[in-house]
């Protein structure tokens, strides 16, 4: 589907759901009671969720918690292990599907029924594979998804000093140099944590030899692979020549790196798709509020920079931020499959994900670029969505114990503790052990 | 009485006192710097008149004053049963109450969790009340009861003399001398259950049963951003009715630590 009549379903799909009088969608067949988990939906914004689902389902009682990102996993571990396992909540990709997969009811048959046979073509298809077990059982469904390999500038400052967004290594340095010189934080990064270590190795190995590191992931090449290393002294450069900030390693990405952002004291920071909101008005009124600023800063996306010399700039990796979950052992599965259904359905998908502008679950429903408040932010919009409708390349890691290792291996090479190779051998011993090669 | 000092004795004393109150006040000040980030003193308004924190307020007093009467009750007749009467298996029996001050409180989580979901008091205060109260109460039945090993024994024997009951002596003999280490008790139970977080976190899931020390929490920009000015109005304000505490009873928080020093 173009973007153009994505755009028009989209519109259609927002107008349709404001017009359609309540009571003819109705179903009052449906009946019991929901406890719904998630991090995802701030409280207010689920209740308001729940209160529209109930206008269609008004004889399913949900009961819904939030819990901040910190909080949510300790409880929800705590919960499962005794037993007490929420009808429906929300999931991440990576490690912690494994751990909560063997807990939930197989989607599967509930999609298919309600979507048909070709249900599959709903969903972008790397996020949605990563949602499926080994045995084909259907765990989860992405209830949104995020797209993570770029960067974001500081265009007001930018265009103060006459700058632009790098788009070579050489030019990241300058930029770099010039930011500094100018009394600007260059570029913030929390090194302190893995995650978004990783993405950014992800991004430079990406480029210097696309689909290696998944195939070193796999286990099906070693980790002392020379594009791997190679992508690994980039690493190192980036700490070397002034583009990482003094003490990254020590900052943590959220609230540390964040917080210089957007109080304006750095220029770049590493950030995704998850972002997009802070394009949005709402998004620049609740910073506005909470860094007591009138001032308005531009923020735009822009793609990784080519910094293995070969002329292309960076791609992205999509993979599921949420996934929504159905415990196995729910007495009220028809109602939490209507939640579900609700949730994925193109009236929340658009209206919830949409209006933050972060990447719907569904691929049937399209970002509205015109919610993006600068031409240079549209635009980024628009080549956000080419990059990841074009990328197969999932965000995470398969298995926990190798992105450990390879968590320890970034930060340890930064900080010149180990050399890349052997920092790369140390990851790839622990390789070795979780395939057994 | 006040003791004689050199001059530069006093100055080293008065800049060490200087020097340590300002590395306690810092962290205040800094916490009060980032409260004023974005509306200033607004940002104080915006928490207070915040619709939920009434009820979590409340909550929180509920949750205090529960444990602090479950804990007080509970401790001070263990203590007096193990200084006053002739026990069997005293030691034993000690021993068995005070062990779970040995066991880290993360490791029983879970079975607490399985406890409260089968007693059905999810998302009801008693579910955090009961839990925090027997976590709390090994600690103040050893620090009331060295109180009590304090005392004379002539003074029971005397009560016991002039007819007094073993409750009347508690009553009217032991209670009244009791009140340094009852304020102390109090004071501390307090603070555990005022500032108590995971309990709140995983048995009161629905708002409306949420206590104070979950409210920062709701003080966000997004999910993944904290609304840091607020979170931190918040975490200054929630820390008022300690503050208050404290104050009022520092008399007798004081005077434990002095007492018996000099005969």
């Amino acid at each position: 589907m173009s973007k153009m009549i994505k755009l028009t379903v989209l519109a259609s799909v927002v107008a349709t759901a404001a017009l359609l009088p309540t009571a003819a969608l109705a179903d009052e067949s449906v009946t019991g009671n929901v406890l719904w988990w998630s991090w995802k939906v701030p409280q207010a914004e689920g209740d308001a969720l729940v209160a529209r689902f109930n206008e269609v389902y008004p004889n399913v009682e949900v009961e819904y918690v939030w819990q901040t990102p910190s909080d949510y996993f300790p409880a929800l571990k705590l919960s499962v292990a005794a037993g007490d396992v929420p009808d429906v909540w929300h999931n991440q990709a990576g490690a912690m599907f494994a751990e909560y997969a063997p807990f939930t009811e197989d989607l599967r048959p509930y999609v298919e029924a309600e979507r048909g046979a070709d249900w599959k073509d709903d969903w972008y298809a790397a996020p949605l594979a990563s949602g499926i077990t080994e045995d084909g059982k259907v765990a989860g469904l992405p209830f949104v998804n995020l797209g993570a390999g770029t960067l974001w500038y500081n265009k007001t400052i930018f265009d103060e000093l006459g700058l632009v967004p790098p788009t070579t290594l050489a030019e990241w340095k300058a930029v770099s140099a010039a930011l500094r010189d100018a009394d600007v934080i260059p570029y913030v990064q929390g090194a302190s944590q893995d995650w978004i270590n990783l993405d950014m190795f992800i991004a430079i190995a990406n480029q210097v030899a696309p689909g290696t590191f998944y195939e070193a992931d796999h286990g099906e090449i070693a980790w002392t692979d020379p594009s791997l290393v190679e992508s690994m002294e980039i690493w190192k450069s980036l700490f070397d020549d002034g583009i990482q900030q003094d003490g990254a390693l020590s900052m943590t990405q959220y609230p540390d790196s964040h917080d210089l952002y957007s109080s304006q004291q750095a220029g770049m920071i590493m950030q995704g798709t998850w972002n997009n909101s802070s394009m949005t008005q709402a998004g620049q009124d609740a910073y506005r509020n909470a860094y007591g600023t009138e001032e308005v800063f531009e923020s735009v996306p822009f793609r990784f920079p080519d910094v293995d010399g070969d002329g292309e700039l960076g791609g992205m990796t999509i993979d599921v931020d949420a996934f929504l979950m159905m415990s196995e052992t729910s007495e009220n599965k028809e109602a939490a499959w209507a939640l579900i259904s609700f949730l994925l359905s193109d009236e929340i998908q658009a209206s919830y994900n949409g209006g933050k502008l972060v990447i719907p679950g569904t691929s049937t429903v399209a970002l509205d670029p015109s919610l993006a408040l600068t031409d240079k932010q549209r635009e980024a919009l628009v080549w956000e969505a080419e990059l990841l409708a074009a990328t197969t390349f999932p965000r995470e890691m398969r298995t926990p114990e190798i992105r450990t290792a390879l968590g320890v291996a970034l930060q340890e090479v930064a900080s010149d503790q180990l050399s890349a190779e052997d920092a790369l051998a140390e990851v790839d011993r622990v390789s070795q052990r979780v395939h057994r090669r | 009485m006040h003791l004689q000092a050199s001059p530069a004795t006093l100055r080293i004393s008065q800049g060490t006192l200087l020097l340590a109150g300002a590395v306690f006040a810092a962290p205040m000040l800094v916490a009060i710097s980032v409260a004023m980030r974005g509306g200033g003193v607004t940002n104080f308004v915006t928490v207070i008149t915040d619709p939920n924190m009434p009820r979590f307020m409340l909550n929180s007093l509920i949750v205090a004053g529960g444990t602090i009467a479950v804990v007080l009750t509970s401790a001070t007749l263990a203590a007096y049963a193990f200084v006053a009467l002739p026990l069997r298996w005293a030691q034993p029996l000690l021993l068995l109450l005070i062990a779970p001050l040995m066991i880290p409180p993360a490791s029983i989580f879970l079975p607490i969790f399985i406890n409260v979901r089968a007693l059905g008091l999810l998302n009801t205060l008693p579910a955090v009340i009961g839990p925090i109260a027997a976590l709390t109460i090994p600690v103040m039945l050893l620090l009331i009861r060295s109180f009590l090993m304090g005392v004379p024994r002539s003074i029971l024997d005397a009560a016991k003399m002039d007819g007094s009951n073993s409750f009347q002596t508690l009553r009217f003999i032991l209670l009244p001398m009791m009140k340094p280490i009852l304020v102390v008790s109090t004071v501390w139970t307090f603070l555990t259950a005022w500032n108590e977080y995971f309990l709140p976190l995983v048995f009161l899931r629905r708002v409306e049963s949420q206590v104070v020390s979950m409210a920062p929490k709701y003080f966000t920009i997004d999910e993944r951003t904290p609304n840091l000015g607020l979170q931190f109005a918040a975490l200054l304000l929630i820390s008022v009715p300690t503050l208050l505490l404290f104050l009022y009873f520092r008399r007798h928080l004081i005077r434990p630590v002095t007492s018996g020093a000099v005969k």
